[in-house]
């Protein structure tokens, strides 16, 4: 099976191909299935795949063809199957074929289905090509293709102002990120002589060079990571990114494109952990962003901003995980995540649907009675969100932080376990003023109704991976999930084997819970005896509410003052242009006039004053010519 | 082969003397399609052309007439004929159509022949030949202000092609001999290199163009009729980038080496100074122009460092630059055609042209360097190399990555995002034809750039011709 890896990416990319060349005039709505059936497909290789793997194929390399080879540049495209993209190619199709299910319910009335279909599976493709790619060239192929089709779909309905603006941002934060991939990217291999991660990992072992060197490809990397993966600074497009079909933010917004820059760091395991404080930076980078974008999460009235602000401090706790040494609760904890943030979005996009496409919480209210299906699924899935025992979230999450004070970073545990806090009261503020109380817009109320069968199955399916995804890392510290992993990120020496540490974890999971059922209390009292009108939490909060209702004002930083800054240059070379390359240029053509015109009285056409000049050119020729002869003017 | 691709364009330009009327653009497509094609044959097979000695032709002053071609050569006479081809395509509706095809059809030979040339003076002829269709072409058939343009045009490139000559003369006097096989054995005086190394740099980054040599180009591309812009971004500026690599490069290693610091600032300097200009366009032909600016002084970056690494980037990089920039130029047509003008900022064309917004968007990602195009591997190479050289020099050059994105992505907001305003048909079979295959080849090349990249390091065929 690991020879025909290849098929994995190539079901999606057949599906794109189909659908975007027939998909208008001929498929119509079977474009739909058509791409669910490809990466069925593909999740079946990639299931067989993952078995191989657990079997004893530790590693394989299966190539394709050669990309590039010029001097000592060569580049193949290869796949690298090892534990760790395996499980990550097992994730992203089975989640992508759950999504695509769904999608064919939620897109069904939009006159734009053909062109959903044929961009879902070209996404899928670009992000099947980023996993498997054994170098970071294809890597970069898939990682810019990723970041292609966020774009596309970002701005699905083009005709909105909104979606059109945020789908630019997005691109364009990107690639600023990209720029520090691509300089991470020819460092590396200016370094080591290749972009091949084995050969890269293979010679940090065996003769690590500078720190500075390696530090400078670290961080490379890691803006690279933090443009991707919505983090401090670069995270402010993907709460924007919203504006997309509900879909796209559950798989590519919450489920696999922004885990990516988890991923790189994961893969790159062997080069951060050499760098040294590089890898505390990553910690707390991700500490920070957890933190600060549950605060904003806090106070969001648009469902879906709500899950993007999560899904933003979510990502903090992976990269969080990654800056403490502990990669495999950062790989376990993207697992569960895609699991119950896909669930928490597909949830939310089942009330938009039902209710005619409203998002802001304001206006539902009480749609418990009228979508029970949805509402349990949610309640899941925020509890698992939540951390509460025994679902997916918890044993994940619980990883991490103790991983963090284990080894010893005890200030980003005590951040991690307040965000957790904060993390509970959003989700059960948000699931509360959708589900519960009284409904606040008679009209929506009447006119709700549960969703179509397609898309509660995946639904319920989501739901139950959210209760069990947490058990393959069960026991603690020592589970399946540790034992498939650990080949491939021990092999560099990272990870050192642990048994679990019973006593620990208990007092770990105890203040992590407590805090969690803290937050859930305090947002079921705040709540459940009717919503707090905003202007009175406004009163009582004084400054910080409003900080955090204008989100810090980061975007009036950045979409004003940084985009003026970029403008004013952009202005400044075009009047130098104007003025000084294209002025000149006038300029130079009034002067040769002027100079035109003086030198036309030199045309006496007086026969004398002619030879006088031909002679005194001539004497000036004969003196040159002499001059250089005698090396006279020779320097 | 080398003789081929000047006999097969001047034969179309023989023939649109005869009253053929409308049988004269069909002529020039094929003779347009016949040239790559006979180039991509004989490159397939390893090269044709019986080696044998040239032409003598103007024999006391020691020039022939050596025709032959390396691989960049054929890799570049390739994307010329399928560059004019699709613009003898895009040239409906011309007035007078024989003499527009008959001089359209000599910029061909000329053109070809500055690829071809194998002999300082053949090339220094054919460099300046195609100067006048170019010229005629524009003044005739261009737009608004298309005199005082040419004008602007013709004044720039022949001052720098008198510096040219001057470097000519006094290299073909010292070493006593004008053929490339001569010259690349000659070995220049170190210390004159850097004079003769800048004279022939005037002349041609002018024509490319490199900052601050470029107040010729948004106003030309914006004058000249559509079909002639295309082919002066596509083809001739590569005229330019061909003759650095292949005769400054060799033939003045030394004072390129000393140049270099220079010449490598001004093109980063260049290619982020290009992308900034291009965020400002509200022309789609103007827009183009500076996003050419910027991604020319790229290559001419690449061109510069010269290492291997950087040289093969440079021909990936050109032939993709000739071929989007050709989609490009037809798709903006096209737009132009259903809003009336070449300005954007309206918005609006997408829900009524969703193929025309999708082919147009793979070529202005393939524009701004989209891996899986065309426009990435030979980015990426030519960058790699610049760290290699410099890593300020590298980080500066890795920012047109985040301007280029700026530019391409407001262009296709600008187009066709945005409430659907006013009546527009899709994009037809016939403009399809043209740009259809322009966008394969791009994404060939950008899944495959070896099949280019490997070109570069193919070496020159013996010169074909008898004595």
């Amino acid at each position: 099976m690991i020879q025909n890896v290849w098929l994995i990416p190539a079901f999606p990319l057949a599906a794109f191909l189909i659908n975007a060349l027939f998909g208008r005039r001929w498929l119509k709505q079977w474009t739909g299935p058509l791409a669910a059936a490809a990466i069925a497909a593909s999740a079946v290789v990639a299931i067989g795949v993952f078995l191989e793997v657990h079997a004893g194929a530790l590693r394989t390399t299966v190539p394709l063809y050669t990309f590039i080879s010029v001097a000592d540049f060569h580049v193949d495209v290869a796949a690298l199957v090892d534990p760790l993209s395996s499980a990550m190619l097992l994730m992203v199709t089975v989640i992508s074929f759950l999504i695509h299910v769904y999608a064919i319910g939620y897109m069904a009335h939009d006159h734009g289905f053909w062109r959903f279909f044929s961009w879902f599976p070209l996404f899928v493709f670009a992000m099947l090509i980023l996993v498997l790619a054994d170098n970071y060239l294809v890597m970069f192929v898939g990682w810019e293709g990723v970041g292609l089709c966020s774009y596309l779909l970002i701005g699905f309905w083009f005709e909105r102002p909104e979606p059109a603006g945020a789908a630019k941002k997005a691109f364009v934060m990107n690639r600023i990120g990209d720029w520090g991939f691509t300089i991470g990217m020819i460092t590396t291999f200016l370094v080591f002589g290749s972009m091949n991660f084995v050969d890269v990992f293979d010679r940090v072992a065996k003769d690590p060079p500078a720190q500075g060197v390696l530090s400078l490809i670290c961080l490379a990397f890691f803006l690279g990571a933090t443009g991707k993966s919505a983090q401090l600074p670069l995270y402010s497009w993907l709460p924007d990114a919203m504006e997309g079909p509900t879909p796209v933010s559950a798989l590519i917004h919450a489920a696999t494109m922004v885990t990516a820059g988890v991923y790189l760091v994961a893969r790159s395991t062997p080069l951060f952990a050499a760098a040294g404080p590089v890898l505390a930076a990553v910690g707390g980078v991700g500490a920070l962003t957890a933190i600060f974008a549950a605060t904003i999460a806090l106070v969001q009235f648009d469902i879906k901003r709500v899950m993007a602000y999560s899904t933003v401090s979510q990502l903090g706790y992976m990269f969080l995980a990654l800056g403490v040494g502990a990669p495999i609760a950062a790989m376990f904890h993207l697992i569960t995540h895609a699991f119950f943030k896909a669930l928490l979005f597909l949830g939310s996009g089942s009330v938009i649907h039902g209710i005619g496409d409203v998002q802001d919480m304001r206006r539902m209210g009480g749609l418990r009675s009228k979508m029970p299906l949805t509402y349990w699924t949610m309640v899941i899935a925020g509890g698992a969100l939540a951390a509460l025992p025994p679902l997916a979230g918890f044993w994940s999450k619980d990883e991490i932080l103790g991983s963090a004070f284990k080894n010893g970073y005890p200030i980003l545990w005590v951040v991690g376990v307040f965000t957790g806090g904060l993390t509970a009261f959003y989700v059960t503020r948000a699931i509360w003023l959708t589900f519960h109380g009284q409904p606040r817009d008679r009209q929506l109320f009447e006119h709700a109704h549960e969703s179509p069968r397609v898309m509660t199955v995946p639904l319920l399916v989501l739901a139950a991976g959210s209760v069990l995804v947490g058990f393959i890392g069960f026991p603690p510290d020592n589970g399946f999930l540790h034992a498939f992993l650990r080949p491939a990120i021990e092999a560099a020496g990272a990870v050192a084997e642990t048994g679990t540490d019973w006593p620990a974890f208990l007092i770990f999971a105890a203040i992590s819970t407590a805090v969690g059922v803290g937050g859930i209390l305090l947002g079921l009292s705040m709540y459940s005896r009717g919503r707090p009108e905003p202007a009175a939490m406004s009163r009582a909060a004084g400054p910080y509410y409003d900080v955090l209702v204008n989100k810090y004002y980061v975007d009036e930083l950045y979409d004003r003052r940084l985009v003026d800054v970029a403008k004013a240059f952009a202005g400044a070379a075009w009047a130098f242009d104007i003025h000084i390359i294209d002025g000149l240029v006038n300029r130079l053509g009034w002067a040769i006039k002027l100079g035109g015109s003086g030198l036309r009285r030199a045309q006496t056409g007086i026969v004398g004053n002619y030879a006088l000049s031909i002679v005194a050119g001539l004497l000036l020729v004969m003196i040159v010519y002499g001059g250089y002869a005698t090396g006279w003017l020779h320097r | 082969m080398a003789l081929d691709v000047l006999l097969i364009p001047l034969g179309v330009a023989l023939a649109c003397a005869l009253p053929i009327g409308g049988l004269a653009r069909p002529l020039a497509v094929l003779g347009g399609l016949l040239s790559a094609v006979t180039v991509a044959l004989a490159t397939w097979a390893g090269m044709g052309g019986a080696p044998a000695d040239a032409y003598v032709w103007a024999g006391p002053i020691g020039a022939r007439l050596a025709l032959g071609a390396d691989g960049s050569s054929a890799a570049f006479l390739v994307l010329t004929g399928l560059s004019f081809a699709a613009g003898a395509a895009a040239s409906g509706g011309m007035r007078s159509p024989r003499a527009y095809f008959a001089l359209w059809s000599l910029l061909q030979a000329a053109v070809s022949g500055v690829f071809v040339a194998r002999d300082l003076i053949l090339f220094f002829a054919c460099w300046e030949a195609l100067l006048a269709p170019l010229a005629l072409l524009m003044w005739h058939w261009g737009g608004a202000d298309r005199r005082a343009v040419t004008l602007r045009l013709l004044l720039y490139w022949m001052a720098g092609s008198a510096l040219l000559l001057t470097g000519i003369v006094a290299l073909g006097v010292g070493a006593r001999t004008f053929a490339f096989a001569d010259l690349s054995g000659y070995r220049l005086a170190e210390g004159s290199q850097v004079t003769l190394a800048l004279l022939f740099l005037a002349a041609f980054t002018v024509r490319l163009p490199l900052f601050p040599f470029h107040a010729w180009l948004s106003r030309a591309y914006v004058a000249a009729p559509l079909p002639v812009a295309l082919v002066l971004s596509s083809v001739i500026s590569k005229t330019a980038v061909y003759a650095i690599v292949r005769i400054c490069v060799p033939f003045f290693p030394r004072g390129i080496a000393d140049l270099a610091p220079y010449a490598i600032a001004i093109a980063t300097v260049g290619a982020v100074y290009g992308g900034l200009l291009a965020t400002r366009q509200r022309d789609t032909r103007a827009l183009i122009a500076y996003a050419s600016l910027s991604q020319l002084s790229f290559i001419a970056l690449g061109a510069f460092i010269s290492t291997s690494d950087a040289l093969q980037g440079v021909l990936i990089a050109s032939v993709s630059h000739g071929l989007i920039v050709a989609a490009l130029f037809l798709l903006a047509a096209s737009v132009a055609r259903r809003v009336g003008s070449f300005e954007f900022g309206a918005g609006g064309l997408a829900s009524r042209a969703p193929v025309l917004m999708s082919l147009f968007v793979i070529a202005v990602l393939a524009s701004i360097g989209m891996p899986g195009t065309s426009g990435a591997p030979g980015e990426l190479l030519i960058l790699a190399a610049a760290f290699g050289r410099s890593p300020g020099i590298g980080l500066l050059a890795a920012l047109v990555i985040v301007v280029s994105a700026v530019y391409g992505l407001g262009l296709i907001r600008g187009i066709f995002f945005g409430p659907s305003t006013g009546r527009a048909t899709d994009i037809g079979w016939r403009e399809r034809a043209l740009v259809i295959p322009l966008l394969v080849l791009v994404i060939a090349v950008g899944v495959a750039p070896r099949v280019v990249g490997d070109l570069a390091e193919r070496p020159a065929d013996a010169p074909v011709g008898a004595r």
